[in-house]
């Protein structure tokens, strides 16, 4: 998989936080370096390869690098516990682990390589492990963890074919050419992080990997001194721009601007359309999984104020259908489960290496868990979920997880909340905080969203099963 | 409560951090609870707690405990 082949060489490619352009050529020429560190006889091409990725110019090259070579390559957040490495690399046995920062306290013997500053410009290592599993199916480009950084390892299954249709599909659906520049705001071992880098890099453009969240004024300072054009992010990021006024912030570079990663509040949506129809922007709307390699429609918010509660219409490699229990496809209005078929429907899951022999488990077609209607003009809605997760901040959260971790520890709870906000109930002995800590350490994110109520008791059916719709009642004053 | 107080108390709801786990030299990405979203809920409280709406230049300068305060200084709030 070549993400360099359709770029003129000279065209710039990746900018540095401090400005520094690097062109296709340069991107090239260091993508070659670290991918080809360690000898052919170490490293074959067909290794997986883990890759602890950050907006740096280094990941994104090693990224880049390693798939050129004919490797696959999984990608984990920069800011992976030690444990949680510790699991995956066990499970998964990857031949190298690329990565930012020092890999310590896991017990697998590895042989470091730091790279030189010719190479890169912050501490960088390649670690060799002590293992060469060449037993991968060869369909298989890249593996996506659905879990971010908690839980049980689950990764998915992404082929060249996956990458290549929705990379193309998503080019089109936005418009996408040289001529744009996007800045980064999201992981690149995030499903939707990454599929701005791919969609820029097939289209010769170019990306500006900002390490700064998007409410601090280094960010606004990057966007304006690049020039960039357009950026993405998930609801929490438009809460936070409403939140700062993004109304009064001008940016003429700007050209577009996309979400994703669950759905936006309807006020805020409203809020986003109006702003960018007076700032002459595009708003995208866009629904995505990562078991779809990242996404699957677009409502183009502009031409479609009456529709902005809609994910919009299907990307031009798919389609959508709903149905029911009995796989009965439902008439328009009718809710059922969503299903989506398309090119980029990923091969499957993976929970450790022997999964990385599969082949195609889904073949094309990909029920998304989500329960949704279709309207008249073919726009699909989302009206609620068939499994019991949420998302905090974008990332899947398991309800029934949380839960047995905690119960491991100790503390009969339910789980319940909606996007954004998980709610613990526990009993009314447990101290509050004793809960939000331990959540907060296992779930390794801001606590903001997490949210403990008491109970009197947790309501249970004769087969134990929690009552959820009872949780309430039971609510102590 | 005095202002000084008020602006403690802000810092201490709206990051969610035990107050043992407060202290004057705190900055922005240096405890896992100010990252951008302890600092979206931070700014939220400080706007309640001292009725103020805050503007978009001062909510992306405010990097720590120190520099929040010459910022509030703008909307007649002294501490």
């Amino acid at each position: 998989m070549d993400w360099l082949a359709n770029a003129k060489p000279e065209a710039t490619c990746l900018i540095n936080e401090h400005g520094r352009h690097y062109s296709y050529e340069d991107v090239k020429y260091l993508s070659q370096a670290i991918a080809t560190l360690y000898s052919e006889d170490q490293v074959k091409s067909r290794s997986l390869i883990l890759i602890l990725a950050e907006n740096t110019v280094e990941s994104i090259c090693a990224y880049i690098g390693f798939m050129r070579l004919g490797c696959a390559v999984m990608l984990l957040p920069g800011n992976t516990s030690d444990n949680q490495l510790q699991d995956v690399v066990t499970l998964f046995e990857p031949s190298l682990i690329f990565s930012h920062t020092e890999i310590s306290s896991i017990s697998i013997p590895l042989n470091k390589i730091r790279l030189t500053e010719r190479i890169a410009n912050r501490a960088t290592y390649l670690f060799k492990t002590p293992w060469s599993n060449l037993d991968l199916h060869p369909d298989l480009a890249l593996l996506l963890s659905t879990s971010g950084s908690t839980g049980e390892p689950n990764f998915v299954r992404i082929s060249y074919q996956n990458l290549i249709a929705n990379t193309q599909a998503i080019c089109d659906g936005l418009n996408i050419s040289d001529a744009d520049r996007a800045i980064t705001t999201l992981p690149p071992s995030y499903t939707y992080g990454l599929s701005i880098i791919n969609t820029h890099l097939y289209s010769g453009a170019s990306i500006v990997l900002n390490p700064h969240a998007m409410m601090r004024n280094d960010f606004w300072k990057l966007i304006r001194t690049q020039r960039v054009n357009n950026f993405g992010g998930v609801p929490f990021n438009y809460e936070m721009l409403k939140k700062i006024k993004f109304s009064s912030i001008d940016v003429p570079s700007l050209k577009y601007i996309t979400q994703a990663g669950g759905k936006l509040d309807t006020n805020t949506a409203q809020y986003f359309a109006k702003t960018c129809k007076v700032k002459e922007l595009k708003f995208f709307i866009m629904y995505g999984q990562t078991e779809a390699t990242a996404r699957m429609s677009i409502l183009s918010a502009n031409d479609h104020e009456n529709k902005l509660k809609s994910i919009g219409k299907p990307i031009n490699s798919g389609s959508f259908r709903i149905i029911d229990e009995d796989g009965h496809v439902k008439a328009a209005y009718e809710e059922g489960e969503l299903i989506f078929q398309g090119a980029n429907v990923s091969l499957g899951y993976a929970k450790n290496k022997n999964d990385l022999m599969l082949g195609d488990r889904n073949q094309g077609i990909l029920k998304t868990g989500d329960i949704a209607y279709c309207d008249n003009d073919g726009y699909y809605y989302i009206v609620g979920r068939k499994k019991r997760f949420i998302k905090l901040y974008g990332h899947r959260v398991n309800l029934e997880f949380v839960e047995q971790q905690l119960s491991q520890s100790g503390f009969d709870c339910a789980c319940a909340g909606q996007d954004d906000e998980l709610i613990i109930y526990v009993h009314a002995d447990v101290e509050k905080h004793t809960i939000f800590n331990q959540t907060k350490q296992l779930l390794n994110i801001n606590p903001r969203c997490i949210n403990v109520i008491h109970v009197n008791a947790i309501p249970r059916n004769a087969a134990g099963k929690v009552l959820y719709p009872k949780l309430q009642e039971f609510v102590s004053a | 409560m005095s202002n000084d107080d008020i602006y403690r108390q802000a810092f201490i709801e709206g990051l969610s951090i035990e107050e043992n786990e407060f202290n004057e030299e705190l900055e922005y990405n240096t405890i896992v609870e100010w990252d951008s979203i302890g600092h979206m809920s931070l700014m939220s409280a400080l706007e309640d707690a001292f009725n103020i709406s805050l503007d978009t230049d001062d909510i992306v300068d405010f990097s720590s405990f120190q520099k929040g305060k010459e910022i509030l200084q703008k909307y007649q709030v002294a501490i």
